[in-house]
């Protein structure tokens, strides 16, 4: 078993071996590294294993598609777009608003159902751009809900459908503050479907950025496996964290 | 000897071809679709893996973009929205894939099948398609987030700057994601290529 290297102060980050690699580096990071690696010459492996990967990707890249492909696809491009006019500026930012507010409902619903479940005592994440308490920021502080914004009987039979994704969060709408071992029964934040890569992090452990759509009207999912042990996945907090959920 | 003068036309900008296409120029959609399909397409096949929905996420990215274009204009360059959302549609697909896949198990099972035979005899020279096959399933092992970042740089060739912009993230996580997923996919391969 390897020991792990001494931590050096003096060392530069290593990201910015990465961005060396890529011709990335500017100013003072590039003088300190081109420094280093004089001093250290054993760490230019780490600038070698940075170019590898990129240089197989252009060695592998996809085979093009015919011409009578591409002349196929722009027709569908064509025919999609006589069949859905530009959407006008206003209306995505209103789209993003009442979607966002539901989204925030429909998690909520799911977050207190999953509270439940994991009997957890530690919900809180520090809600940023928001008015909203940060601590336990969850249904409690929510208006209740209008006729535009009541939670339907089918909204939650949505939740509940395991064929039917649930609306969440991606992580690139999180910071991940810290992970520990501690963390192990708690939320999910990654890619879907569970089984596979994701990250382990408690509420604490995040702060929350964004919880609205994508600007291209695409929102991040989650498909719920069937099983028990496919309860714990849904961060809740999305209550007053973003100002497209607010009530007008 | 004839001299003759080349006469070249000004390349038109992204913006005064959108102009020209808001303007009912078809010609001008054509020009955009040349300019960007292939980077776009590059993109939605690495992050899908395979070719087949690729030129699906191509289009439905084109789409988006142009129908939501009033809303969008300025808040970058055309390409790196483009890539943004070309990049979202590829996602999306392959979610919905794996939960195909999922359900039937087969292509879970066939994708297990399609390596390691491949690479039994370490001086059987790579393909193409091999390695190709080989960074697919190196990305696989990579979290979305890493992947796409790896990606919109090495495959789209974005400088970090404007990987920073499609995916509105810093460049120092750009750094960070890029260091990290090099590392992993390096790992990886070195298991797997003589």
């Amino acid at each position: 078993m390897t020991r792990p290297t001494q931590f050096d102060p003096e060392k530069p980050p290593l990201e910015h071996f990465a961005a060396y690699a890529d011709g990335e580096l500017r100013g003072d990071d590039l003088i300190r590294l081109e420094e280093w690696l004089c001093a250290h010459p054993e760490d230019a492996v780490l600038v070698e294993a940075q170019q590898q990967p990129s240089s197989l990707c252009r060695r592998s890249a996809p085979p093009e598609p015919t011409e009578a492909d591409w002349t196929a696809a722009f027709e569908k491009i064509e025919i999609g777009l006589a069949s859905s006019p530009p959407v006008p500026a206003g209306r995505s930012k209103g789209w993003r608003a009442s979607t966002g507010f539901k989204v925030a409902m429909l998690a909520t619903a799911a977050a207190a159902v999953v509270a439940v479940v994991l009997y957890s005592e530690r919900w809180g994440v520090r809600a940023i751009d928001s008015d909203q308490p940060a601590d336990g920021a969850l249904a409690k502080d929510q208006a209740s809900p209008g006729p535009e914004n009541e939670i339907l009987e089918e909204d939650l039979a949505y939740l509940w459908d395991p064929a039917i994704p649930i609306l969440l969060l991606s992580p690139e709408d999180v910071d991940i503050l810290s992970l520990d071992g501690a963390d192990d029964s708690a939320i999910v934040v990654g890619t879907p479907p569970v089984g596979k890569t994701f990250s382990l992090v408690s509420p604490g452990d995040v702060v929350l950025r964004s919880a609205a759509a994508d600007v291209d009207g695409v929102v991040p999912e989650m498909r719920v496996p069937p099983g028990p042990a496919a309860v714990p996945m849904i961060i809740a907090p999305m209550i007053g964290s973003n100002s497209d959920q607010k009530k007008p | 000897m004839a001299v003759g003068t080349a006469r070249t036309l000004p390349v038109q900008t992204d913006d005064q071809l959108l102009a020209r296409w808001a303007a009912g120029d078809r010609e001008a959609l054509e020009e955009l679709f040349q300019r960007y399909r292939l980077v776009a397409y590059r993109v939605a096949c690495r992050l899908l893996g395979n070719e087949a929905d690729a030129l699906d996420a191509v289009q439905d990215g084109f789409i988006k973009v142009l129908t939501h274009l009033p809303g969008f204009q300025g808040r970058s360059s055309f390409k790196t929205w483009l890539l943004r959302v070309v990049s979202n549609a590829a996602l999306d697909f392959g979610r919905q894939r794996r939960r195909r896949d999922s359900l039937s198990l087969d292509g879970l099972l066939a994708a297990e099948r399609e390596i390691p035979h491949t690479f039994l005899d370490p001086a059987l020279r790579l393909e193409r398609a091999d390695l190709r096959q080989l960074l697919n399933q190196a990305l696989a092992t990579l979290s979305e987030a890493q992947r796409r970042t790896f990606v919109l740089h090495a495959d789209a060739e974005l400088s970090y700057r404007e990987v920073a912009e499609v995916l509105e993230i810093s460049i120092g996580t750009v750094m960070s994601r890029l260091f990290y997923a090099r590392q992993k996919l390096r790992a990886f391969l070195a298991e797997r290529m003589p």
